[in-house]
């Protein structure tokens, strides 16, 4: 936890502690890059400023870890991650740093919840990157977020599950590198099956017997097989979620784009390039909510992470869910009616085929305010938990 | 390949082609690969039919040829609306339901006919059916008159829009959305409505595309419009009685029906209308047909679940509930089925060789030059660059479909590339476009040349 004697920093007041959160923040882009990204400053600095600017950043990065970044003093001609990555920074002319303040920021930041990752290896030895966080004897709660989403997005439904149950989560298989290793790593299995045995490879590793699956967007797909394959989930809860149900229920246009793009990226590396050359345009940030943006962005931020993003994802979105819908296990299915990324006709479908499903359709949602883990979901959801978490299935 | 090779691969095919009873002349050309057919015109009556009302010029600048679902050929505005009407009236049989049907030689009034969908769909199912079909907007009207010359449909076309009393009125013409347009057109309420459409169903658009997709397919024309009285419309016409109204006119329902007369009514045996429940629009609506003495059913499309738009099905207790028979399409083969069947009548003649890829249609086989495509001013036409241009229109409208035009200018993204490149790729195989081309040269003409190339390309590679 932060020191109480240091300056918290908010974002973007250039102060240290904000620079090293913010460092964090955008590290699985940067840790993934094997050439070093370009940020350039929120607002135009001087010339003599930049030196400055660079050396406060070099400083907070070296204490924390995270590679090197080069300040530029114009963003023309940045690429839609480095701009990303750039404005999540929001880089200033630094003020007075007092001594040693740089590297307590950075130990504060690595303290700062979650707190740094802890890898857990998976069934066929892929390093997991995963998170635990709250009461170890309370009923357990495994976070399955979207496919290639860092931790960051998820950090706000983990802050308020932690306070009555053992909650877990994990970044994606072959989409993150460590903190300290060379890059991504060897290509890994990138099956449903592989990824959802990675659910309870998590829940090994944290000693955990069983646990509520909670599963975004793509991790409710995820989720959905884990249950179907094991009955240490003893109960799911499917938040906006993204089902392929063979035209059993319609899509949207953003699905059948991101299932076109899924599909041309995995085919190679050289399509992935040449996509990611594409989607590196400044413009493809204009599409991306702001203050998630470096988040949302993490797949597409090299070519190689888009290709493997298109064999993982494209795994996930392809996979008929259809067998998958006797999971007996009480399920609640959370969809909106304004949710026009994943339809939500698949969730309504999802939720009448389920045995035990219980369907809520909010009247607001657009599908990323899921991740955004507000009250009103998260109520829904220690509702739904109170409701299937008995106390003799509390976790190990 | 030497010359000789060369004739045979092409000669063959071509007289395998001619074998096929819509073919009254094939020539082969482009080393295997491209037919080019006359169709017969009494095996393929509607692609003869249509390649002379094409030369007479009758699309216009505004109208092309569609093949929804490859089962029928029309002429239309745009390919998205005209395979939404079809798919409306002919796949999921919109209006026969509930005890509606039709007995041969049937009158029909068909209002708000659009480019004639349904009064195709009134021909097939009542054998020598008269049909008035009303229709204000004068490119759709022309696409009406163009659709039943080419099906042989015996339809009068009126250009005007009908109402309580005769007159003129301001009328709204959504070109890119023609099936919205009306008298009472609202922009905003417009809006909305479609933009519940576009979230629902297999058309269901993300968000921030949705936006500018709706803001663009609302870009309103007005002009004004002739406006009759149904009453006047039959005694015009001589009509003795109507067998089928039909009533799609985007919140002027209403007011076609107070353009009744009482005595036209009880000669009024069926309607099927679309009914704007808007300040209580459809209980009015129901409560006075029901006092007319017919039994109604409503209903409300699945697609159209966010909108306020419901189907009125009335009908008299008297008539006849048998369900009718959509009688087969005569006329002969669309080019896609053509095409489909010509394929493997070379793959069962000639094993060993392979069937022309392209298909294009001429009226007789003197000149060789490829058409030019209708509106693309100056870009030089292929099939391939046609399909290029299709999609390109429906991305960004037919105004878009021009060598300088700018992908990115245009509003293009990202994932509007994917669509582009995924589209392509269905109809002309992998590697059609590249993104790199549209990172390096992103304009209608430069991506057209590259289209062009790229099937050079696999012409070589297969050769």
């Amino acid at each position: 936890m932060p020191t109480r004697s240091e300056p918290v920093g908010a974002p973007g007041d250039g102060t240290p502690a904000a620079l090293a959160h913010a460092l964090l923040d955008t590290a699985s882009i940067t840790r993934a890059t094997e050439d070093r990204l370009r940020v350039a400053p929120a607002q135009p600095l001087a010339a003599r400023s930049l030196p400055a600017a660079q050396e406060l950043l070099d400083r907070v990065g070296s204490a924390l870890g995270v590679p090197e970044l080069e300040v530029v003093g114009e963003p023309d001609g940045l690429t839609a991650a480095e701009l990303a990555v750039g404005r999540r920074l929001s880089l200033r002319a630094p003020g007075a740093v007092a001594d040693g303040e740089p590297e307590r920021a950075a130990r504060a930041a690595l303290a700062a919840f979650p707190g740094p990752a802890v890898v857990v290896p998976a069934r066929d030895g892929t390093p997991l990157r995963c998170w635990a966080a709250g009461p170890e004897d309370a009923p357990a709660v495994a976070v399955v977020s979207a496919c290639g989403m860092p931790v960051g997005l998820v950090r706000r439904w983990l802050g308020a599950l932690a306070a009555q149950y053992r909650v877990v989560t994990w970044e994606s298989r072959g989409l993150f590198a460590a903190d300290d290793g060379p890059g991504l790593g060897a290509p890994a299995d990138h099956t449903l099956d592989a990824q959802s045995e990675d659910v309870l490879a998590v829940l090994d590793g944290f000693g955990i017997a069983e646990a509520h699956a909670l599963g975004l967007c793509g991790g409710a797909v995820v989720a959905l097989a884990a249950a179907a394959r094991s009955h240490r989930i003893t109960s799911l809860s499917l938040w906006h979620g993204d089902y392929e149900l063979a035209g059993e229920a319609p899509k949207t246009a953003h699905q059948r784009d991101v299932e076109s793009l899924l599909t041309m990226v995995s085919r190679g590396r050289a399509q992935a390039a040449a996509m990611h050359r594409l989607m590196s345009r400044p413009t493809t940030l204009e599409t991306l909510r702001a203050d998630i943006a470096h988040y949302l962005i993490h797949p597409y931020a090299t070519p190689e992470l888009l290709y493997r993003y298109g064999l993982l994802n494209g795994a996930i979105m392809s996979a008929d869910c259809r067998p998958l819908l006797d999971a007996p296990q009480p399920t609640l299915v959370v969809t909106s009616d304004r949710d026009t990324t994943a339809h939500p006709a698949g969730s309504k479908f999802v939720a009448a085929r389920l045995p035990r499903a219980e369907l809520r359709t909010m009247p607001d949602g657009d599908h990323l305010t899921a991740f955004d883990g507000g009250h009103e979901l998260t109520a829904l959801a220690a509702e739904f938990l109170h409701t299937v978490t008995a106390p003799d299935r509390k976790g190990t | 390949m030497n010359e000789t090779a060369d004739s045979a691969r092409q000669q063959q095919p071509a007289d395998v082609l001619e074998e096929h009873p819509a073919v009254a002349g094939a020539t082969v050309t482009d080393g295997g690969r491209h037919a080019r057919i006359v169709p017969d015109p009494a095996g393929a009556g509607v692609l003869h039919r249509s390649l002379a009302l094409e030369a007479a010029g009758r699309l216009g600048a505004a109208l092309g040829w569609h093949e929804p679902a490859g089962e029928v050929r029309v002429a239309g505005l745009n390919r998205s609306e005209t395979e939404f009407l079809h798919r409306e009236i002919f796949t999921d049989n919109a209006y026969f339901r509930h005890g509606i049907t039709l007995p041969a030689g049937a009158v029909v009034v068909d209002v708000g006919a659009n480019i004639g969908m349904f009064t195709l769909c009134a021909a097939r199912r009542s054998p020598g059916a008269r049909i008035i079909a009303v229709e204000p907007v004068d490119e759709l009207a022309d696409a009406i008159a163009l659709n039943a010359e080419l099906h042989e449909v015996d339809a009068t076309v009126l250009r005007t829009a009908l109402g309580r009393a005769e007159g003129e009125a301001e009328f709204t013409f959504y070109p890119h959305n023609s099936v919205m347009s009306g008298r009472f057109a609202d922009r905003a309420e417009d809006l909305e409505v479609l933009k519940g459409y576009l979230l629902t169903g297999e058309n269901a658009q993300r968000g921030e595309h949705l936006d500018r997709l709706a803001a663009d397919r609302m870009t309103a024309r007005t002009r004004r419009v002739p406006v009759t009285t149904l009453g006047a419309v039959v005694r015009r016409h001589g009509l003795d009685r109507i067998d089928l109204l039909k009533i799609d006119v985007e919140k002027a329902e209403a007011e076609v029906l107070d353009g009744i007369d009482d005595d036209l009514w009880p000669r009024i045996d069926r309607i099927v209308m679309e009914v704007h429940d808007v300040d209580g629009r459809l209980a009015a609506v129901l409560a006075d047909l029901r006092a007319h003495g017919f039994d109604v059913a409503v209903e409300q499309d699945a697609r159209l679940a966010l909108t306020p738009c419901h189907t009125l099905y009335a009908r008299r207790p008297r008539t006849d509930t048998a369900p009718g028979l959509l009688s087969a399409p005569a006329g002969g083969p669309t080019l896609r089925r053509l095409e489909e069947e010509l394929r493997a009548l070379v793959a069962r003649r000639l094993p060993s060789v392979p069937a022309p890829v392209r298909y294009t249609l001429a009226a007789d086989l003197t000149g060789t030059g490829d058409q030019e495509l209708a509106g693309e001013r100056g870009v030089p036409a292929s099939p391939r660059v046609a399909v290029l241009a299709r999609i390109w229109s429906e991305l960004f409208g037919p105004e878009a479909v021009r060598p300088d035009a700018d992908f990115f200018d245009l509003g293009g993204d990202s994932l509007t590339a994917v669509r582009l490149m995924a589209t392509l790729e269905s109809e002309l195989g992998e590697d059609a476009l590249t993104p790199d081309l549209i990172f390096t040269d992103s304009t209608f003409g430069a991506l057209a040349a590259a289209v062009e190339a790229s099937g050079d390309a696999e012409r070589t590679a297969r050769t």
